[in-house]
């Protein structure tokens, strides 16, 4: 084809060139590497995002027992959430599949033997694996009966079961959990961080009736967990929530809520600004060094059609029309931006996994730096190529051949 | 052939016009051998120009082949150049750091179709000037004269009915000079048209017509002079040992 032998002749005229076709790639590949680390460090942040959104449940709302706008601590002084509200919830919302009822308290002391460690008791229902989609791996969770009779059972998390039994297995064992005995009943599988951040593994379940009557004597909830059919629900499941709330605690403008509703968008908000001001940095260091660069390649390979006048008469003479030569000007240029480009791709992959080594910004190696450093990089070379591509072109050739 | 009816040629606008070609009207039959010949200055260039299909005539008509070429675009023109001319200039005009080889089958790059035996093509082109065992080298390992005979045999790979050269001998020594006019002299034996333009007459004698370029007119002496032999020439020449060794170091190819 002809388009491939023209392709053949640009390639072997930069050959001829090397220093001059060093300079031009330089800028590309300083931009592309900047981008391939920026993209990188997107991937990650958008993939802890993904991770925080699975752990919280893309189908999940919270609802908060206390106002305010930070996501929730427990605060045990606010009794206004009640299971009346829960009820309520379950029966007048549209699309909830479950609701899981809880009382939380932070830092509660826990000693088996003469181990002690403090845990965050979370007392639910019976139906708190599903709620939670967090199962146990060992024992059992407690039922119905347990529930109705207020028994001191507990299902553990891994990080008390390590704690507190060292490798000995906990399933029937008796723990004191604020200087009253409990039996475990259960250990729940590892659950990692939980979506404000915080260690998930060091929870005790108990049952809410337990924990409600017997140890706390409380009639307030912490939270709601609310479970939608589908995922497409919940944003209009949790305005429903919040006007119902607002309704039952008869709260009037300009009252604020009592009660915060906390969906997956919230979870996934947190933290987003994190690692942004580098982002901008390294986004400014691509689009200046790849403006430079096609600057450069424009004025490199507009001195290169003068320096081979002659070279594109004598193509001219030998039968080159005026579009052989465009585009042969025009494949020097995208080659060495693509070449430029794919250099400053392999930097960059690799400067992301030092980063990623070294530094707090998590990297992830990922298909769109590749697929963006090739358009990039194409982009330049035929922009900035054009005019000289055009000037060669337009090289009359008696003129050239002089 | 060739033909070139009242061909003109002006520079400039308006009041100041110089006329470089005035009413230039000739022909050459296939396989002719024309010199053109014309002190510098008498628009010898331009009408080369003309006859290469590289410029523009301001009127006038040129038939090349029996096709009317400036009634052409300039993609047509271009191909005509590919088909159907093959250039021989003075300053040889080879691609620096390509092989003797890719140098002559650059025409073939904007043919219309690539010959599946291109370089079978080129290696012959080059056997036949006398280069087999240059194949592979680049221009500045060659002498004038292997340049100029690598640029021959570039002119013949696309097989054009017409060979234009261009003061072909004009930048190389007189022997080296004469084995070039030898090989143009064989190849219009073989029946190629040749149109060579020279200032120098000894080298438009080797032509079986010689026309005059004079102030941009042109006259045909048609043909009264002796015509020359190179070959003849070449073997009355004192022997040199090897006459056709650049002086600069050659590289292994």
């Amino acid at each position: 084809m002809r388009t491939l032998r023209l392709m053949r002749q640009s390639i072997i005229a930069l050959g001829r060139y090397p220093m001059r076709s060093f300079l031009v790639m330089l800028g590309v590949i300083v931009g592309i590497a900047a981008l391939t680390v920026v993209v990188s460090m997107a991937k990650a942040t958008n993939r802890k995002v993904m991770k925080r959104i699975n752990n919280f449940g893309p189908t999940t709302i919270m609802l908060f027992a206390g106002g305010g706008k930070n996501l929730p601590g427990v605060d045990p002084s606010v009794v206004t959430l009640t299971l009346e509200d829960a009820k309520a919830v379950e029966s007048q919302i549209r699309g909830v599949t479950l609701i899981c009822p809880m009382v939380i308290r932070m830092r509660v002391p826990v000693i088996y033997r003469d181990q002690s460690t403090e845990a965050t008791l979370q007392a639910g229902e019976v139906n708190f694996q599903e709620a939670w989609d967090w199962y146990i791996t060992d024992g059992d969770f407690f039922d119905e009966q347990d529930y109705s009779s207020m028994a001191r059972v507990a299902v553990i998390g891994q990080t008390i079961a390590r704690t507190l039994f060292q490798g000995t297995n906990p399933v029937g064992e008796t723990i004191r959990i604020a200087n009253a005995n409990f039996k475990v009943k259960g250990i729940l599988s590892p659950k990692g961080t939980a979506p404000a951040g915080g260690d998930m593994d060091d929870r005790i379940i108990v049952p809410l009736t337990t924990a409600m009557r017997r140890m706390f004597n409380v009639t307030s909830l912490s939270s709601v967990r609310i479970r939608m059919s589908n995922p497409k629900q919940v944003q209009q499941a949790a305005a429903e929530i919040r006007a119902l709330m607002r309704e039952r605690h008869q709260i009037q403008p300009p009252d604020l809520d009592d009660f915060r509703v906390i969906t997956p968008d919230v979870i996934a908000g947190i933290g987003e600004m994190i690692s942004s001001t580098l982002n901008k940095v390294l986004l400014a260091v691509t689009a200046l060094s790849l403006i430079v660069s096609g600057i450069v390649l424009m004025n490199l390979m507009l001195l290169s059609v003068s320096d081979r006048r002659r070279e594109i008469g004598l193509r001219r003479a030998l039968g080159g029309r005026r579009r052989d030569i465009l585009l042969q000007f025009l494949f020097e240029s995208v080659a060495l931006t693509s070449m430029g480009g794919l250099i400053g791709l392999v930097l960059g992959i690799i400067s992301a996994v030092v980063v990623g080594k070294a530094s707090a910004n998590a990297t992830m190696l990922s298909w769109e730096p590749l697929a963006l450093a090739i358009a990039l990089s194409l982009i330049v070379g035929l922009f900035f190529g054009l005019a000289p591509a055009r000037r060669a072109s337009n090289m009359p050739p008696v003129e050239a051949l002089r | 052939m060739l033909k070139l009816v009242e061909i003109t040629k002006s520079y400039g606008t308006g009041a100041v016009q110089t006329s470089v070609l005035r009413d230039v009207t000739f022909k050459a039959e296939k396989g002719e051998f024309v010199a053109i010949m014309g002190a510098s200055g008498t628009g010898k260039t331009t009408l080369m120009n003309i006859l290469g299909c590289l410029d523009l005539p301001t009127s006038g008509k040129y038939f090349l082949d029996g096709v009317d070429v400036f009634s052409n675009n300039d993609n047509a023109i271009s191909a005509i150049r590919n088909q159907k001319i093959g250039f021989v200039f003075q300053q040889f005009h080879l691609l620096e750091r390509a092989s003797a080889l890719d140098n002559v089958l650059l025409p073939l790059i904007y043919a219309e179709k690539y010959p599946t035996d291109a370089v079978e093509r080129g290696t012959n082109g080059l056997r036949a000037v006398g280069l087999a065992d240059r194949i592979l080298y680049q221009p500045n390992q060659l002498s004038g004269g292997q340049q100029q005979r690598v640029a021959l045999a570039r002119a013949l790979v696309t097989n054009p009915a017409l060979i234009l050269a261009d003061e072909p001998t004009g930048n190389l020594d007189r022997r080296s000079g004469l084995e070039i006019m030898a090989i143009l002299q064989k190849l219009n034996r073989e029946g190629r048209t040749v149109v060579l333009i020279t200032h120098d007459r000894d080298i438009a004698e080797h032509a079986n017509r010689i026309l005059i370029l004079r102030d941009g007119r042109i006259f045909d002496e048609a043909s009264s002079h002796t015509v020359r032999d190179a070959q003849t020439e070449l073997d009355a020449l004192p022997a040199v040992a090897a006459p056709d060794e650049p002086s600069v170091k050659r590289g292994n190819s």
